[in-house]
């Protein structure tokens, strides 16, 4: 079977070092391991800049208050979040997701940098609260 | 939908605004790379980088900002205005913040009916 879907497949040829060379040879199907192995590699992509070799740490994605339905951020409020931002551009976030707390005034936050939560939290009042992650 | 900073701004230029925005790039001046701006003096809200969080509304001295839905229409056109921030950002700076002593209530009503009209 595997040697039908051979013919549907394209040959690529490329050189390596002796050693991995004789590696190679020594497995019983060579192509299926190198196809995976470059698969698995190139779905690896940096979470900091999305596979693109270029950070971009002065975009930090926050939560639109209209879209998320958050309530109005008042003058404390707004001076937390500020330092939050600020914070995570300092640990090159991607996003800064804001939820409206449940039983009391103030958000809850999450600090992510690609798929990687780095921090979570809550912001109320004058004060920002950190939780272990 | 994003808050825009209305004509009301201009000249007046307070920029208690700036002080609580939690978004760097939010409010801007215009400062060109060549030349002087064509652009009336005054801040404006890059609409790609507000986040609606409105803090900014309620800290104007001069009542010049207002939600985007909320616009008067009178100051239509300065959503445009605003949104050419975030069409050309490169001709735009985060605004610094200035204090400025704060308007009386007259000055504000004086500075709202010479642009209603």
């Amino acid at each position: 079977m595997y040697s039908k879907m051979l013919y549907m497949k394209t040959r690529v040829t490329f050189r390596v070092a002796k050693d991995l060379a004789r590696s190679l040879r020594d497995l019983p199907n060579q192509t299926a391991f190198v196809e995976g192995a470059l698969r698995s590699a190139l779905g690896k992509t940096c979470p900091t800049c999305d596979g693109s070799g270029r950070t971009q740490w002065m975009t930090v994605a926050v939560s639109d208050f209209k879209e998320a339905k958050l309530p109005r951020l008042d003058r404390d409020g707004a001076v937390q979040l500020k330092s939050l931002v600020r914070l995570a551009r300092e640990l090159a976030a991607s996003k800064l997701d804001l939820a409206a707390r449940r039983h009391s005034p103030g958000f809850e936050f999450s600090l992510h940098r690609g798929r990687e939560v780095l921090l979570r939290g809550s912001l109320a009042g004058n004060s920002t609260t950190f939780r272990p992650n | 939908m994003a808050y825009v900073i209305t004509r009301l701004c201009r000249d007046c230029v307070d920029t208690s605004c700036v002080s609580v925005c939690p978004e760097p790039e939010c409010i801007v001046e215009h400062r060109p790379l060549e030349g002087v701006s064509a652009l009336p003096n005054q801040l404006f809200i890059n609409p790609d980088q507000c986040i609606c969080c409105s803090a900014c509304q309620p800290e104007c001295p001069w009542e010049a900002i207002f939600d985007e839905d909320e616009v008067p229409a009178a100051f239509a056109a300065d959503i445009t205005l605003n949104a050419i921030s975030g069409m050309r950002p490169e001709e735009f700076v985060q605004a610094g913040i200035h204090t400025k002593p704060a308007p009386s209530a007259d000055e504000v009503e004086a500075n709202k009916r010479r642009w209603q009209t």
